[in-house]
């Protein structure tokens, strides 16, 4: 099958830069080996959280003129960043994803643990503070649904109590949810929200809330509502007499699963193919370019396009992956920036930055890969498989895959 | 030597891949409307675990609530077959030896056969309501379901009379793998592919010997019949295959059985089937893009229909060559469904116990077909045509017959004659 552009991979960075090019025009495919690490979504998109001395950043567009060569947004130049991050915010609206915040200031998001963290944008049905230090509300209710572990309800007080505020929790429970308890093991967020779908049990939950919530000034619940949109969120908080906020749970996310469906239902509206639980398995490079990838499905019916984009995420989604001597890119076996000695991948105290935690593929200033050193022309890099930064240490990894996947489609378009 | 060794480390059905994420619940068509079954994660690899230590920890009651339908599968961005550990331990461990009701529904070709035969007789009385009655009681066959109605002419018997004879005039050939449904159920299907492969050059031959794939016998736990079959399916497809004949067929699941899940699940050598294998419409698109076949349709063909990707569809990862042969045709104005399951899943929702959730499972579907208001809803499966005529108004086709329907045969034949 042709194409102008295929992309291996479909989460955050594969899908926004494949609407991109679907959206001027292309036909572009996707191709997913599953579902991506959307499903882990804090609900955020983190542009740059902190500094290399691990400094909260207040201004990111700021910060980013201060980081290492080596990251991939020096490769796009600070002064190029802020087009690129409107143009990523453009497509998450335009895809029904709303969100809030701005390129030039950093808010708060609070995390399951109880720990305020510095992010970008984030979805609108979740709480946020303009400072870590000090919350837009001082009596709060934390109200969880009964039986819901992944939402460790005290943590997330206690990070709450934090900043002076007054914090009550509440445990909630209705008819159809307690039904869903009988099989505890799957007493988890998307099978919640399946329940929490109907104008009867959101309305329901929202009685329960309003007949414990009469003192506080604001309600926070575990994000565990909108699997599909957005719609039963904003039904929930039209019932609920107080302001009402999500905050994130533990995985599977939620919302995560809204923005996959989104992204994806965006792009297959723009023309673009996705196809999911397709596994690239290799390429045909002839003269330092990729004429041919071949999949796990379409067996002996290669995809054929003029630029390919490699989306694949790094360890957990196996765009990278290790063995006991080397770490490498498994579909092309692409040049990584890895260190060779084994016992350099990792530091043994665990809070450290872990030096693995940068690797990725080896690209030149316009994300295009190379392979035993010579550049593949044809073949672009993005998002989490790409060298030079560390999202756990300076939360920039949703920011590094909208931000180059933004920037690669505009190299291609422009190409 | 170092990578040796951790290629050596691959367990079953990716059983150790698992990192506990949970992606799967999340698609989970039968988690998210029931709270009986314990999802895919925890049915498959957690519970395996378990399993592997002590078979006590089977819990069959539970396992059997799985549709098979590989929709966690198809999420896993880990390529864990959680449906394949969930099967494979049904067939290790199942204690209970299946009853009277599991052999019917199971056994496709016998009963087919018999109710070919006397198709008016058997389609008039699995519609009363006496008879419905036992089924439900006695065979525990629930009464609300409609029985797909069975051909009074077998496809193999009308192809034998009417089309054998004519198939080695064209120069290039395939073999047809019917199935059961095009058989004993939807003979039409059969001779609408007959149709369109004549129409672009090749002739249509049946296989030496064709069997049941196996899917309904491997879900009602007639495991030793479910391989024996397999092996002639696979020896005729080597047969086949030397004799210069790819073999194709019109139905989802039987392709999956045999393609993907005859080597792992039951052991069967199916390299044949890996190599040589494909949906009908995967083999006539390839053709129609290489530029080795033309099509030709009627002027004033014009109608409204909508795609839904069957869940063994979706695991093939074929959905893309099925619509794309119907988007080729210019007067069909084409909605694509979310991809959902149905609820069916073969002979899963004919069972009692399963009634309920299977229609639960396929409310959103059927609500998005309603609203869709279409000539018709094309699907690759059999078994969704069943539920999806049963639980709305729409009627359903198989991409073949709606080529078929819409081709221009004589234009198609002089394009392609050269």
């Amino acid at each position: 099958m042709k194409f102008d552009s295929v992309i291996i991979g479909g989460g955050l960075s594969g899908l926004t830069c494949g609407i991109a090019l679907a959206k001027a025009g292309k036909k572009v495919a996707i191709v997913a080996a599953g579902q991506s690490t959307l499903h882990f979504s804090s609900g955020s998109f983190d542009l740059l959280g902190y500094d290399a001395a691990g400094n909260v950043v207040d201004n990111p567009l700021e910060a980013i003129g201060q980081l290492e060569t080596s990251h991939p947004y020096s490769k796009i130049g600070a002064e190029n960043i802020e087009q690129l991050a409107t143009e990523a915010e453009t497509i998450l609206n335009e895809s029904g994803l709303k969100v809030k915040g701005h390129v030039r200031k950093n808010h708060f998001r609070i995390t399951p643990m109880g720990i305020m963290k510095p992010t970008w944008l984030t979805l609108d049905d979740y709480f946020t503070s303009e400072t870590a230090q000090a919350l837009p509300y001082k009596k709060i209710i934390v109200a969880n649904i009964a039986g819901f572990m992944d939402f460790p309800v005290e943590f997330v007080a206690e990070g709450l109590r934090k900043t002076g505020a007054e914090v009550e929790t509440k445990i909630l429970s209705i008819p159809a949810l307690k039904e869903r308890r009988l099989s505890p093991s799957e007493m988890r967020s998307a099978n919640i929200s399946k329940i929490l779908s109907t104008e009867e049990t959101l309305q329901e939950i929202a009685d329960k809330i309003n007949s414990c919530s009469s003192d506080a000034e604001v309600v926070l619940m575990p994000a565990i509502i909108g699997l599909n949109n957005s719609q039963n969120v904003a039904i929930l908080r039209s019932k609920v007499q107080k302001p009402m906020y999500v905050i994130a749970t533990l995985p599977p996310s939620v919302p995560g699963v809204r923005m996959q469906k989104l992204l994806r239902g965006y792009f297959e509206k723009s023309g673009g193919l996705f196809m999911l639980g397709n596994k690239a398995t290799g390429a045909v490079i002839e003269n330092n370019k990729v004429v041919a990838l071949t999949t796990s499905a379409l067996t002996d019916d290669n995809l054929i396009a003029d630029n390919y984009i490699l989306a694949t995420g790094s360890f957990q989604s196996e765009g990278l992956k290790s063995n006991y001597v080397k770490v490498y890119e498994p579909i092309f076996d692409l040049d990584v920036d890895a260190d060779s000695q084994r016992t350099e991948w990792i530091d043994e105290n665990v809070y450290k930055a872990q030096p693995y935690m940068a690797y990725g593929v080896r690209t030149d200033s316009q994300f295009k890969t190379q392979k035993e050193e010579n550049t593949i022309d044809n073949l672009y890099a993005v998002g989490s498989v790409l060298s030079g930064h560390n999202s756990i240490r300076q939360a920039d990894g949703t920011g590094v895959s909208l931000i180059t996947a933004m920037a690669v489609a505009k190299n291609i378009l422009n190409k | 030597m170092a990578e040796n060794l951790q290629l050596l480390s691959i367990s079953e059905n990716n059983l150790e891949k698992c990192l506990k994420c949970s992606i799967c619940t999340v698609y989970c068509p039968v988690a998210g409307v029931t709270p009986f079954y314990p999802g895919p994660k925890h049915a498959g690899p957690d519970g395996e675990r378990y399993r592997i230590k002590d078979a006590v920890f089977f819990d069959e009651k539970a396992l059997k609530m799985c549709l098979n339908c590989k929709r966690c599968e198809v999420a896993c961005p880990e390529g864990v077959q959680i449906a394949d550990i969930i099967q494979s331990a049904r067939i290790k461990y199942a204690k209970h030896s299946p009853g009277l009701r599991e052999f019917t529904l199971a056994n496709t070709d016998l009963v087919g056969s018999m109710a070919t035969l006397m198709a008016p007789v058997a389609n008039f009385a699995t519609g009363l309501s006496p008879v419905k009655a036992v089924l439900n009681t006695a065979v525990k066959i629930d009464k609300r379901r409609k029985f797909p109605a069975y051909a009074s002419q077998k496809f193999e018997t009308w192809y034998k009379k009417h089309a054998a004879a004519e198939q080695d005039k064209y120069a290039k050939q395939v073999s047809y793998f019917h199935g059961c449904y095009a058989n004993y159920n939807y003979p039409q299907l059969g001779k609408d592919l007959v149709k369109v492969m004549n129409a672009i050059g090749y002739g249509v031959k049946l296989l030496d010997k064709e069997k049941c794939c196996g899917v309904p016998l491997v879900s009602n736990g007639f495991i030793e019949q479910a391989k024996k079959q397999g092996e002639i399916n696979m020896a005729s497809m080597r047969e086949s295959v030397k004799q210069g004949r790819p073999i194709i067929t019109t139905s989802t699941s039987c392709t999956l059985m045999m393609r993907n899940e005859y080597d792992h699940l039951l052991h069967i050598d199916n390299k044949v089937a890996q190599d040589n294998l494909s949906l009908a419409t995967r083999f006539i698109y390839k053709l129609v893009e290489s530029g080795e076949v033309k099509l030709a349709f009627h002027d004033d063909y014009k109608k409204r229909v909508c795609y839904h990707t069957p869940c063994h569809m979706e695991r093939l990862g074929w959905t893309v060559y099925s619509t794309s042969l119907v988007k080729m045709i210019p007067g069909v104005q084409f909605i694509m469904l979310d991809s959902q399951c149905c609820g069916i899943a073969g002979t899963y929702g004919f069972k009692k116990e399963n009634y309920e959730v299977s229609q639960k499972i396929g409310e959103p579907l059927f609500r998005q077909i309603e609203e869709a208001n279409v000539d018709n809803v094309i699907t690759d499966c059999e078994t969704c045509k069943w539920q999806i005529e049963m639980s709305t108004s729409a009627k359903v086709l198989n991409p073949i017959s709606i080529l078929a329907e819409a081709l221009d045969v004589e234009k198609t034949i002089e394009l392609n004659k050269k």
